[in-house]
């Protein structure tokens, strides 16, 4: 039986994919625009859904810190302020994100304005929790249509041409 | 699913269902479709008088895509007081994959686009609400107000021409957005749209075709081009019926200045004008002093022929025109600079009688129209049923200005030898006999001011409660203007404009402003929206029905609301009663009399039975009352309710049937109202019709109440003093 997905997984066209399972905190919401009125003369508001959207949005806290240089994703060297540093102007890099909250729910996102680092004395604390917020910005990649990488089997965007992990050719189109 | 009401004929079905609120859609989506389009101009390429029959578009617009996204603001105003009726702006977050976005940023691409907007109507939880309907080849969604051929899941919002400078593009974001107005605006200055636009670009085409043909003989006829566009171009005088001898040599030559005022045009234009000038010297030059006349002829034809003339201008799919007495040609001569717009010549046309527009409505036809004058106009009917919006008024809100209001205008004509006046009084009376309307004097100096001036003392005057009748002399003083008009050359001319102008200044101060829930409404089938049209609302406010006109029309597409600016319809010509009989049924103008009757049992509450003959089944019944505080005339027994009979307020409504008509007796209506204390009131009603001018009263009756016992009325510390003048201790 494999494994349970833990954590937080992001990944993009860059082919770096970035994972924690410290400190991970979500808030999740799901959107849509809906006015509510209540005519006069009515018991009960009466519900206008506005335009088409439909979107999930929220807030990831984690601790961010480097694992991708040790055996497996479950090592990691903390307080490498260098690891840190990339990671959040990676985040900010205008690409869209590839992003694992569970096996059941993966979705394009885009990252928004601000992002946080929580630093109790130096940027280089063994641990500093990193916080952003995320808007989706495609179709849900649920399991039907979830591109893997056929060789490590790495959730990859799906318009991307190589894996992000082991750089394999991922789309027999592109 | 409500019971199909059918609609449209002028004797609408009144029974107890008819105010019922129509079932409507209580969750819903709603969404924008934006298609885009290129316009191609034909400026001067096209040239030719308009012909109904064999003139087209010339071109038509080209379809290149929808603008996909995300709308994050959206506004849409269709407003008739205003010559650019359809305006919007709009804010959209565009798809990373659209097509527009590699030209997002490219402003005057923009400029050549139009877009048409369509708003979908997404029927979640609703799907039988508009049953499929087939008849016959025919199919389609069938509504609850019975229409046919209206397709409740969208409405064409209009054409919109972007705004210049209007655009703007965040890369980031990728939201886009923009401003427009209507076609409209292709016939202003706003977009080149003068006369000697439509004439210059058919000269400086002449001229690139001078400079390359040699065939002398082709050169001659272009010449004969040349010389007619120079001085179409120079502006044109419409023959009416007066004046047209008198020749007016004040035009702006626009063309033969520009043509001969170094550095004021291309070099083309120059060299291709001296080579036409020395081909012409010597022979019969041109004179652009002298404007061509358009002959006299019929204001119809007068208006296609213009007007199609310049459709080069803008893509017009057809252009229809009902204008008053637009068989007849102009009163009096129009003349037209060439620096004048399409819209401004237009506008000098209709302007000459109220209640006339230029629009353009969502198929791209150019209207030039007059909307109704009167009541029981077949051609300009009801729109809008109050029971169709019911259920999803969110505000309602009246606005009254006092200011600038004349209802006394003095005209005086072109030599001031003929003079017009016309006033308006609010207060206004029915003779039945006759069915004259006159004015009902607040303060008769004698009996003969109560009785019809033509009939005579048998015939009193019957007091009209038109609540459209907003202001009058009594009530907010007399205003006065006077007007020196040149081109009123008789009194009957004084006459007419002196009341067009009282009517326009003294009335249209209140208006009303609804906001609903954003639903289908059956006047979105139309291509005019109903802006302008007479529309029926029953006031959340005073609880009363009344016919408005629909002024304006507004939509927060965010907010999900539309708001309509109604104005209590009022009357632009005088009307007089044309009494029914079993035998000519279709004669009635105004609704006769009703005849009433009521009891008020021992608890307060009053039955009315009302009925107007064989008019109940199309009649709604208001009812009106006045508390008085009088004792009858010792020597008449009679009341004198003249005074009283102005007082009186709005008590309530009715369309609810009491009995079936049947062979001896007419259909009767019921009104049943609950009195809350003791006194003396007097009565009356009025019958009321959407498309038929409201009746006059009755004759007031008087009710008395005094049922309610033993209720507190005074209290003076040791005594309470009931209603019957029981005194009772306090303990």
């Amino acid at each position: 039986m494999a494994e349970k997905f833990y954590g937080v997984k992001l990944t993009d066209m860059t082919g770096k994919v970035y994972y924690t399972e410290i400190e991970v905190k979500h808030g999740l919401n799901h959107k849509i625009s809906v006015q509510s009125h209540l005519p006069i003369d009515s018991k009960f508001p009466i519900h206008t859904r506005i335009g088409r959207s439909s979107y999930w949005s929220g807030t990831i806290t984690g601790a961010f810190e480097n694992n991708q240089d040790g055996e497996c994703e479950h090592d990691y060297k903390f307080g490498d302020v260098n690891f840190r540093i990339n990671f959040i102007e990676w985040l900010h890099n205008g690409l869209t994100k590839t992003m694992t909250l569970s096996d059941e729910l993966i979705l394009p996102v885009a990252i928004l304005g601000d992002i946080g680092v929580d630093i109790e004395n130096a940027i280089s604390d063994p641990k500093a929790n990193v916080s952003f917020e995320w808007e989706q910005c495609g179709e849900r990649i649920n399991s039907e249509v979830q591109l893997n990488c056929p060789d490590c089997g790495q959730v990859v965007v799906p318009t991307t041409k190589f894996c992000p992990n082991c750089g394999k050719a991922v789309n027999s189109n592109g | 699913m409500a019971e199909i009401i059918p609609k449209g004929s002028v004797y609408d079905i009144v029974d107890s269902k008819y105010l019922t609120a129509e079932p409507f859609a209580h969750e819903m989506g709603i969404d924008l479709e934006i298609e885009v389009y290129d316009i191609y101009y034909d400026w001067g390429r096209t040239n030719g008088y308009y012909d109904p029959d064999t003139t087209h578009e010339l071109k038509e617009p080209l379809y290149i895509g929808k603008l996909e996204g995300i709308v994050t603001a959206a506004n849409f105003t269709l407003d008739s007081t205003s010559d650019m009726r359809s305006t919007c702006s709009l804010s959209i977050i565009l798809e990373a994959n659209s097509p527009f976005i590699v030209q997002a940023e490219d402003y005057t691409d923009w400029e050549k686009k139009w877009f048409r907007i369509i708003k979908k109507y997404n029927y979640l939880n609703d799907v039988d609400m508009y049953p499929r309907y087939k008849w016959d080849d025919k199919s389609g969604l069938w509504n609850n107000n019975g229409l046919v051929d209206s397709d409740p899941s969208e409405s064409v919002l209009g054409w919109f021409i972007p705004n210049e400078g209007s655009f703007s593009y965040n890369s980031e974001t990728r939201e886009f957005s923009m401003s427009c107005t209507d076609i409209m605006s292709c016939f202003t200055e706003s977009r080149g749209g003068h006369l000697s636009t439509r004439f210059e670009g058919w000269i400086g085409y002449n001229f690139y075709e001078t400079a390359k043909a040699y065939d002398n003989s082709v050169i001659g006829n272009i010449n004969d081009d040349i010389r007619v566009s120079a001085e179409r171009s120079s502006g044109f005088l419409m023959e009416g019926e007066k004046n047209h001898q008198i020749a007016d040599k004040q035009y702006n030559n626009y063309f033969a200045q520009a043509s001969t005022q170094t550095g004021n045009v291309s070099p083309v234009w120059s060299d291709s004008y001296s080579k036409y000038s020395q081909e012409t010297s010597g022979s019969s030059a041109p004179n652009y002093n002298n404007p061509p006349h358009i002959a006299k002829q019929g204001v119809a034809g007068l208006v296609q022929k213009i007007a199609g003339e310049y459709t080069n201008l803008a893509p017009v799919s057809e252009i229809n025109v009902r204008l008053q007495n637009d068989w007849k040609s102009l009163p009096f001569d129009i003349d037209i600079n060439g620096d004048t717009s399409l819209l401004d010549v237009l506008k000098k046309i209709t302007e000459l009688y109220p209640r006339q527009f230029i629009y353009f409505d969502t198929n791209r036809a150019l209207n030039v129209m007059q909307w109704s004058l009167a009541w029981h106009e077949p051609w300009d009917k009801t729109v809008f049923r109050s029971r169709e919006c019911a259920g999803f008024v969110l505000e309602e809100h009246w606005n009254v200005s006092y200011e600038n209001i004349k209802n006394y205008v003095a005209v005086f004509g072109r030599d001031q030898t003929y003079y017009g006046y016309y006033y308006i009084t609010s207060y206004k009376g029915m003779c039945e006999k006759c069915g004259r309307i006159f004015d009902y004097p607040a303060m008769p100096s004698n009996e003969n001011w109560r009785h019809c001036p033509v009939c005579g003392k048998d015939q009193p005057l019957r007091r009209l409660f038109v609540t459209d009748e907003s202001f009058c002399v009594q009530q907010i003083g007399t205003h006065k203007e006077v007007i020196f008009n040149d081109n009123l050359t008789t009194e009957q001319e004084c006459f007419d404009a002196a009341k067009a102008i009282c009517l326009e200044s003294c009335r249209a101060k209140k208006t009303l402003s609804v906001t609903l829930a954003d639903r289908y409404l059956s006047i979105y089938q139309r291509a005019d929206k109903g802006i302008g049209h007479r529309i029926e609302y029953t006031s959340k406010l005073t609880g009363e029905t009344d016919i408005y006109t629909l002024v304006k029309w507004s939509n927060d597409f965010t907010a999900g609301t539309v708001t309509m600016e109604l104005e209590p319809y009022y009357t632009c010509r005088d009307e007089y009663a044309s009494f029914s009989d079993a035998a000519n049924k279709d004669s009635c103008v105004i609704l006769p009399l009703p005849s009433f009757t009521y009891e008020v049992d021992v608890n307060g509450l009053m039955t009315m039975i009302i009925n107007n003959g064989w008019f109940t089944k199309h009649c709604l019944f208001k009812v009106y009352v006045f508390e008085i505080f009088y004792e009858p005339d010792e020597t008449t027994g009679k009341y004198d309710f003249w005074f009283d009979s102005i007082a009186m307020r709005f008590l309530g409504e009715t369309c609810e049937v009491y009995s079936e008509e049947t062979e001896t007796q007419c259909q009767t209506k019921v009104l049943r109202y609950q009195f809350n204390k003791n006194g003396k009131y007097i009565i009356t009603c009025q019958a009321w019709s959407p498309n038929i001018h409201p009746s006059s009263c009755p004759e007031p009756q008087v009710v008395e109440v005094n049922c309610f016992k033993d209720r507190l009325i005074t209290h003076d510390g040791l005594y309470i003093t009931t209603h019957n003048g029981d005194r009772i201790l306090c303990s």
